[in-house]
């Protein structure tokens, strides 16, 4: 507190702003007089993101903090909002580096912001986005700040590369040995075999499983067929494509380093062309192999970033109220020992957050349940709509029930897209906060959107957006 | 291991210290290639179906053995923190502590604290069955006090119930492992006297050893029948073990078998290749249920697990941790559909 308030002073004006603008009442989002609280309503104003790359491809030689900064200065330039202090930066990456702890922070003094923006790391896995977003949200919905950015970024490029157990107790031990003779006595230790590198694991730590693993288990339990998995990783591309012809995302996306369009995009795949791919996950399991690399998310680069702010303070800006952050609920399962599917999450934390605001699956206009798999979409559906697992599992004495496909994923998602984990979250925000906006406005009604998203670790986390015609 | 009471009082033998594995090792593979082979090897060689040098012919024969009556024990062995911690890293288990935060010793490492005193039994030059290519065929652990790191235990090991298997000759090795008294009163020690913390009952195979008509056999748990066919339950988690997987556990464990440490000299011992010791299989999937003591254990192992490979798992529990009741962990081979081990836990 005193840091900030010393910051803002008048007595301390900024260096960058040129004193000229300190007192401007849009500058700073909290005010220095002492005023009550008031909850306010969080509005997702802007997005903005690189288009998304696959590993070791376009982004194989950029950080993970040139990836986020591309996209805050994207933001920054889109909104007009350079020079500005924000309440928060909010952020965060699965794959970071030790050196990296500041990984929000580092990119806010290198964008266009005013550096007096703090920055925060947030990690939940690929559900990293979401957290973001409902941290901001939070914020402003509490009447703490008036402004900020929620993002995520990750880069299978750029992941840490660590040194072995053996190397590095014997490096640890090295650090703390005083004389030459324990420090010889520490390398002594040394074996060859200490020496040679580790990757980033793939596999959650306490099974051994790599995802694709844990969701072909979960895919053969729920008995999900190859071809409607084909059929949901075609449709993501055709309509990734449409959207992307359509100039819908010339202001959700900022090219970069050459890149314009999300590498991953195949606008001419089609189901029969998916079916020819080999199955790569499941092939040990006594059910049919189903999951292919056509259905399954490949390693992606990129980074997105998400402006929410109160009415007034976007008003004051003049930028567009597009979605309300209604609510935000996580969930995690148990499935250690196999009594839940790993990437089942969103299956039990989307009814809680309908049933607290009141709604029900039919009552959502869009839904966008992030393709982490072809399969998990499908699993999660298939759970709504069985009596027994609603009634057992989520206590429901109805079924959640079906969802009319035409509802589902309609810009595509992140088979088409690709996956850069702790940047999808913010991407499916902002993609879905502009078309509930559109659909609120040409229907003249509110329109309601819901996001899923699983994560690692058992874990899921779901958003509610809402948007109005007016404003 | 009440069979032990109905014996006839076993003659004490007291060793000051654990004995060495690895010269222990040496002594059983020197007795195999027939230097220093001592009465008790001669007559297990001419039974054993292992490939011999120089005794291609061996011939197979009824024989009369007799487990020695003995009992070997062992006091005052102390529970070592690093040797703990350095265990439970290998076979990754958590190091769990008690409610005052100390230490608590991992289950399967006070069997690997105990082996080498099995090892003594079964190397003596009158244990009847050959120590080298003895088969682990299961493991039943009775854990009924949680043992802390820096407790000193006595150590009792004996070799009970010599019986016919279909194939060949199984034997128990019992451990009972009891908290040492305090001060030197030796009356306290030993069987009897206190409750065992923790009591292993290991039974091994002597492959094509027969054993003369008046020998008991087929006795107990079903050991000699044919198993059921394996349906390979769905998994729940994987172990990608490397090459050196004997080679860590040894150095952790102790157990320096051959055909444990390396592809060549598991070959030169009859096995395809190194096989991971049934008691890293068995503590690794003890590891993954987390359960403490009081508890039952037991183990069995259905083929061996020749390294490197990446292996199935299938852990069934219900409750966790204190709340745990029981659980079973099946380990196999998923492309040949060929059961490995199976762990069951009772609380």
């Amino acid at each position: 507190m005193t840091a900030q308030n010393t910051a803002a002073s008048p007595q301390n004006p900024r260096p960058e702003s040129g004193g000229a603008e300190v007192s401007a009442p849009s500058e700073a989002t909290t005010s220095n007089r002492p005023q009550p609280r008031q909850q306010q309503t969080a509005w997702v104003v802007a997005g903005n993101r690189t288009p998304f790359a696959r590993s070791g491809g376009p982004y194989a030689n950029t950080s993970v903090q040139e990836l986020f900064t591309a996209a805050l200065d994207g933001l920054v330039a889109r909104t007009g909002i350079a020079g500005q202090r924000l309440g928060a930066v909010a952020g965060g990456a699965v794959l970071k580096q030790p050196k990296a702890f500041n990984l929000v922070r580092e990119p806010v003094l290198g964008s266009a912001l005013d550096p007096h923006t703090p920055g925060v790391d947030v990690q939940q896995a690929c559900a990293t986005g979401m957290e973001t977003t409902s941290l901001i949200a939070n914020k402003i919905r509490c009447g703490q700040i008036e402004v900020g950015i929620a993002g995520g970024v990750d880069s299978a490029s750029d992941a840490p590369i660590v040194v072995g157990e053996g190397l590095r107790k014997v490096l640890l031990k090295l650090n703390r040995a005083k004389s030459p003779k324990d420090k010889l006595m520490a390398l002594s230790k040394l074996r060859p075999a200490d020496l040679a590198p580790v990757a980033p694991g793939v596999a959650e730590p306490r099974t051994g499983l790599s995802m694709g693993e844990h969701q072909a288990i979960t895919t053969a339990r729920w008995g999900i067929t190859r071809e409607a998995q084909d059929e949901i990783a075609a449709n993501s591309h055709h309509n990734l494509a449409k959207t992307w012809d359509s100039g819908f995302f010339d202001d959700l996306v900022t090219p970069f380093r050459g890149v314009t369009k999300d590498t991953n995009l195949r606008p001419d795949t089609s189901a029969e062309k998916l079916a020819g791919l080999s199955p790569v996950f499941g092939k040990s399991l006594e059910a049919e192999a189903t999951m292919t690399a056509g259905n399954s998310t490949p390693l992606t680069d990129g980074a997105s970033a998400i402006l929410i702010a109160t009415e007034q303070w976007a008003t004051e800006h003049k930028l567009p109220l597009l979605a309300e952050v209604v609510d935000t609920e996580s969930a995690a399962v148990d499935f250690v020992d196999g009594e839940e599917g790993l990437l089942m999450a969103p299956a039990y934390a989307a009814p809680r957050l309908l049933a607290r605001n009141g709604l029900t699956l039919q009552d959502i206009d869009l839904v966008e349940i992030h393709e982490a798999f072809a399969s998990t979409v499908l699993t999660i559906l298939a759970a709504w709509e069985d009596a027994e697992f609603c009634r057992d599992r989520l206590g429901l004495d109805e079924p959640v029930g079906a969802l009319d496909r035409t509802r589902l994923n309609v810009h595509g998602s992140s088979l088409a897209a690709g996956h850069p984990f702790a940047a999808t979250g913010t991407r499916i925000v902002a993609t879905l906060s502009k078309e509930l906006k559109a659909r609120a406005v040409a229907q003249n009604r509110p329109v309601t959107g819901l996001i899923s998203v699983c994560a690692a670790g058992g874990q899921g986390a779901v958003a509610l957006l809402r948007a109005y015609p007016q404003s | 291991m009440s069979a032990h009471d109905l014996q006839p009082a076993r003659q004490k033998i007291l060793l000051e210290s654990m004995p060495s594995l690895g010269g222990m090792y040496a002594k059983a593979a020197g007795q195999l290639v027939g230097r220093g082979a001592t009465a008790g090897v001669r007559r297990a060689l001419r039974s054993t179906p292992l490939p011999l040098p120089g005794r291609s012919g061996a011939t197979r024969r009824r024989t009369t053995l007799r487990l020695p009556n003995i009992q070997i024990q062992v006091p005052g062995v102390k529970v070592e923190a690093h040797g703990n911690s350095v265990f439970c890293q290998v076979v990754e288990a958590p190091v769990r502590v008690d409610e005052k935060g100390r230490e608590v010793a991992f289950s399967g490492y006070l069997h690997a604290l105990a082996f080498p005193a099995a090892m003594a039994l079964l190397t003596r030059d009158d244990f009847p069955l050959p120590t080298v290519g003895l088969v682990h065929l299961s493991n039943h652990v009775h854990h009924t006090q949680q043992v802390l790191v820096g407790e000193s235990l006595d150590v009792t090991v004996w070799a009970q119930d010599l019986r016919k298997h279909r194939a060949g000759a199984a034997v128990d090795v019992v451990v009972e492992l009891r908290r040492s008294p305090r001060g030197n009163d030796d009356d306290a020690r030993g069987a009897g006297m206190v409750e065992p913390v923790w009591t292993g009952r290991s039974v091994y195979l002597a492959r094509g050893v027969q054993l003369s008509s008046e020998a008991g056999g087929e006795t107990a748990s079903g050991e000699s029948q044919q198993r059921p066919e394996f349906t390979p339950p769905v998994p729940t988690a994987r172990w990608s073990l490397g090459a050196d997987t004997g080679r860590r556990y040894a150095a952790v464990s102790g157990d320096v078998n051959p055909i444990h440490l390396s592809g060549p000299s598991a070959k030169a011992l009859g096995m395809k290749g190194a096989i991971a010791h049934g008691m890293y299989t068995a503590s690794r999937a003890l590891a993954m249920v987390d359960a403490q003591a009081p508890m039952t254990w037991e183990v069995e192992f259905q083929t061996p697990l020749v390294l490197p490979s990446s292996v199935a798992v299938a852990v069934d529990r219900t409750g966790r941790a204190e709340g745990l009741r029981e659980a079973t962990v099946t380990v196999w081979n998923a492309k040949k559909r060929k059961p490995h081990a199976t762990l069951t836990v009772q609380r």
